[in-house]
């Protein structure tokens, strides 16, 4: 499967800074996010993050873009939404209904702001191994077993696509016409018919799956040695400091500028 | 014998809601060092016989009454503490190599089983090279487990568990989805562990594979071992589930008053043999 948000390896700044590092980048960039709602300041963080990822990690938009696509009708129910239920004076009128000027802020603020987290996310996953996500996050101090985990949803990810996949071609193969449909209302229907044998192979499978860990020593309580290391450099302080100036100059912009689009703005 | 590597006793195991018993009155021994492959058709308890040994029935398999008792060297089975404990004597694999691998880089699915056992950095690094050489997987070791070919993926699975230095291997259909290249490669690397004293205990479909590589066969039909002994001597029996090909042909032969020497049980004895017999080299029939 190819999986577009799973890792893939490579040897840019990113790919080799540190997981903590890029841990700590994401927090700030969640942080800024979800502390404010300005268009203005959401857009500069967005051009930011997908501008870092291009330079660091030569992630092009292009690569994420199909993934944005599906967010957007999710933009435009939010905004929609917004600009039913927000007050204040209206932007427009949609079939005599008043569509109210700082709900579209509001919501288009709201879409921003998952584009900023979503490719914020993207980039994470996709310059980080699964095993440096665990192993940074056992050395902040989270139990292994649980670091561990995280790993694991990353191998349980194409198992599931998998599963769905083999399902859909085995519906496809006894005549259903719907589960090679490219109708998406059609697609949709074979997915939901879908579901409850994935989810009980799932169940099956998680048993196995659960069985083979503990034959490799999972829950042995002993001492464990760890083959990778993690090492916080200079160039992971670096990025952590960039960041941080980013955060800096976006609360400033916040603070100190005017909202556009405001009245009197 | 000196001590056995394993010993069996009278087990049997009834799953919930079974007619008949999957395992019935199952006894054997097994010496260190010692290939031994276990043949029989589907239903005969091949499997359930390699989860009992490995302490995953009744561990981790509620719906299975067992009884009898099982040692490794002389230890009987219930004096391990859980089924982690069990596996610093025994590895097992299992049917289906995709849920055995639960990392995402074929590297680090070799050296987790390491690192859960507090194996030291310096000594994973050994054994990994081992693995990769031994299982011809070094050109796998950066590759994503999901991106696998199924033959890939059982390989990568059975040097996982070789890498955790088990004294014991019990390997179901470890070859099931390999091709015969692969198949004599994952053989061969059974046949070096088992020269080190590893004992390995296979289930396989492949009789033409285990008539070469093992010391020992046990054929089992529902539940009962039917026979145990050499090669020779259980698929010359009438108990054998199966014949390579080549010793049903060499036996038409014999009847047709065509073939003197040994039976063969694979096809390079076959060929030595019928050039014996015919005083004819195989690369000079080629020549005319």
């Amino acid at each position: 499967m190819s999986g577009t948000m799973l890792y893939q390896p490579g040897k840019t700044v990113l790919h080799r800074a540190d997981a903590r590092a890029k841990i700590v980048a994401i927090l700030v960039v969640l942080a800024l996010a979800l502390t404010t709602t300005r268009v203005d300041v959401l857009v500069a963080l967005t051009a930011v993050v997908v501008l870092g990822l291009a330079v660091l990690a030569r992630i092009t938009p292009a690569s994420y873009a199909k993934a944005l696509l599906l967010i957007i009708p999710l933009v435009l129910l939010l905004t929609l939404l917004q600009a039913l239920v927000q007050g204040g004076p209206a932007i427009a009128t949609l079939a005599g209904v008043p569509l109210s000027r700082s709900g579209v802020l509001l919501g288009l603020g709201i879409g921003m702001r998952l584009f900023a987290m979503g490719i914020c996310f993207y980039g994470f996953s996709v310059t980080t191994s699964p095993s440096d996500i665990a192993l940074a996050l056992h050395k902040v101090g989270v139990p292994y077993k649980f670091a561990y985990l995280t790993s694991f949803a990353f191998r349980f990810l194409p198992l599931l696509q998998d599963e769905a996949k083999t399902l859909l071609t085995a519906m496809a193969v006894r005549g259903s016409a719907e589960s090679s449909s490219r109708h998406p209302l059609r697609r949709g229907r074979a997915i939901v018919r879908m579901l409850f044998p994935m989810l009980a192979g799932s169940m099956k499978r998680s048993s196995e799956i659960a069985l083979s860990m503990e034959l490799r020593g999972y829950s042995l309580p002993g001492p464990r040695t760890f083959y990778r290391s993690a090492t916080f450099r200079g160039s992971d302080a670096a990025l952590v400091a960039g960041v941080l100036v980013l955060a800096a100059a976006l609360l400033a912009m916040q603070w100190q500028l005017p909202a556009p689009f405001t009245e009197g703005a | 014998m000196s001590t056995p590597a394993l010993a069996v006793s009278g087990l049997s195991v009834r799953y919930e809601g079974a007619e008949r018993r999957a395992l019935d009155e199952v006894a054997f021994e097994v010496a260190p060092g010692q290939i031994v492959g276990i043949l029989g058709p589907t239903g005969a308890g091949k499997s359930t016989l390699l989860q009992c040994l490995s302490g995953v029935i009744p561990r981790h398999e509620d719906g299975a009454a067992m009884r009898g008792d099982i040692a490794l060297f002389s230890r009987p089975l219930t004096d391990f503490a859980g089924l982690s404990d069990i596996t610093e004597t025994i590895g097992l694999v299992l049917q289906d190599p995709e849920v055995q691998l639960v990392n995402t880089v074929v590297r680090e699915e070799l050296v987790w089983g390491m690192e859960n056992r507090g194996v030291p950095v310096p000594e994973i690094e050994r054994r990994l090279s081992r693995a990769a050489e031994l299982f011809g997987i070094g050109d796998l070791l950066d590759r994503f487990t999901h991106a696998l070919s199924g033959g890939e993926k059982q390989r990568v699975v059975v040097a996982s568990v070789f890498c955790l230095s088990p004294r014991i291997m019990l390997l179901d259909e470890p070859t099931s989805e390999l091709d015969p290249a692969g198949t004599e490669g994952v053989m061969n690397a059974i046949r070096v562990l088992a020269d080190e004293g590893v004992t390995v205990l296979v289930v396989e479909h492949k009789v033409e594979e285990l008539a070469v590589y093992a010391d020992r066969l046990i054929a089992m039909r529902q539940g009962r071992i039917e026979a145990t002994g050499t090669p020779r001597e259980v698929l010359m029996g009438t108990a054998a589930p199966d014949r390579p090909q080549v010793l049903d042909i060499a036996l038409r032969l014999r009847e047709l008053g065509h073939w003197e020497s040994e039976l063969p049980l694979s096809v390079p004895a076959a060929v030595t043999a019928w050039e014996a017999m015919t005083n004819t080299p195989h690369s000079d029939r080629n020549r005319t």
